[in-house]
């Protein structure tokens, strides 16, 4: 079969561009350490949520040098707690489990957003740097106050920080 | 490129009353055959006859001083089952407005020259027998698989792979990347 030059050619960059495409995911998801949500956090009964170790005295927890934990309670209509502090330059891992109704964790203006499922846990690692104050939505429609619902995620300097958790 | 109305030929045997054979020149460039050259003349059954923008010196084959000339910007009429040139304007106003069959349609190069041999009537035969093959064989070039080479295509593409390209780095790069924070872990 004859194949013009230019064919070849472009045939050739359009291989090329769609290789670059996915060593460019690959790189995000290798190298920066992009993820998905996914579903390997733990099941939990929402009735029985005021009965597990961690979401019934919902806040965070600090459990290593720079790693916080933070287990939230979301509500129709409320994050529970509604507001929440973490210390600049660390890692924060958000467990997220609703009692009523699908809602969201959408950490505005940013790629942090999950949802947030009756009986499933969902679990968002995110790196904090700068201190910062970040709006929290609930992007799923959840009833008649889900445009109400809203919450805070404040990264304040290290040195104001304290920790509920800490020693 | 010289492009000839003829007329005479007429199948009805009834539409022309002039049996002169009418050569149009390009006043661009007078004498040439240059096949790039955008003359041509259109006569249709649907009326309006199409023309290139320029004027046209017209001259009859058997006079070849005898110039006239069209205004091609001036639309065609059409008369029944023939079109008529009526914005034909003849500088020497021995020509008449000529009828020309519907669908008739030349586009030739030089006539044949008309040597001793042959005499006029020989030459508008080689011509009346070379028209058609004339017509595809001087109009168009051809050219081999590889010589065909659409660059502005390929630039075209090119500009898209760029635009691409560029479009793909700043959304993933500064739109997600930059949009911190970012969802993190380890696979596996």
């Amino acid at each position: 079969m004859n194949i013009h030059t230019y064919e070849k050619f472009w045939l050739a960059a359009a291989m090329a561009l769609i290789v670059a495409f996915i060593l460019t995911i690959t790189y995000g998801t290798v190298g920066i350490g992009v993820a998905m949500v996914d579903d390997s956090g733990e099941t939990i009964n929402p009735e029985e949520i005021n009965e597990h170790p961690k979401f019934s005295s919902p806040g965070v927890e600090q459990v290593g040098e720079n790693e916080y934990d933070v287990y939230i309670q979301v509500v129709q209509f409320a994050f529970l707690p509604t507001e929440v502090e973490v210390p600049a330059n660390s890692t924060v891992n958000l467990h997220l489990t609703s009692r009523d109704v699908i809602h969201s964790y959408s950490v505005v203006g940013t790629n942090a957003n999950t949802m947030v499922i009756p009986g499933e846990v969902a679990e968002v690692t995110v790196n904090v740097d700068e201190p910062k104050e970040y709006g929290v939505i609930c992007t799923e429609y959840c009833g008649s106050g889900h445009h109400n619902m809203e919450g805070k995620l404040t990264v304040v300097p290290e040195e104001e920080f304290e920790s509920e958790g800490s020693q | 490129m010289f492009v000839a109305g003829v007329y005479g030929f007429s199948t009805s045997g009834t539409a022309s009353h002039h049996t002169d054979r009418v050569q149009f020149e390009s006043p661009h460039r007078p004498g040439t055959t240059h096949a790039d050259e955008p003359l041509w003349a259109v006569a249709t059954s649907a009326g309006p006859v199409a023309m290139s923008n320029a004027p046209i010196v017209m001259r009859t084959l058997t006079n070849d001083t005898t110039t006239a000339v069209f205004e091609p910007t001036t639309p065609y009429q059409s008369t029944g089952a023939s079109a008529r040139i009526p914005i034909m304007t003849d500088t020497r106003g021995d020509i008449e407005p000529l009828d020309i069959v519907p669908g008739w349609f030349y586009r030739i190069n030089k006539l044949p020259p008309v040597s001793q041999s042959t005499g006029l009537a020989g030459a508008i035969d080689i011509y009346k027998e070379s028209t058609l093959s004339r017509m595809s064989s001087k109009l168009q070039r051809e050219i081999g698989h590889d010589e065909f080479d659409p660059k502005g295509t390929l630039a075209l593409i090119a500009i898209y792979f760029v635009i691409i390209s560029v479009l793909w780095v700043f959304m993933y790069f500064v739109e997600f990347l930059g949009n911190d924070l970012t969802i993190v872990g380890t696979i596996l």
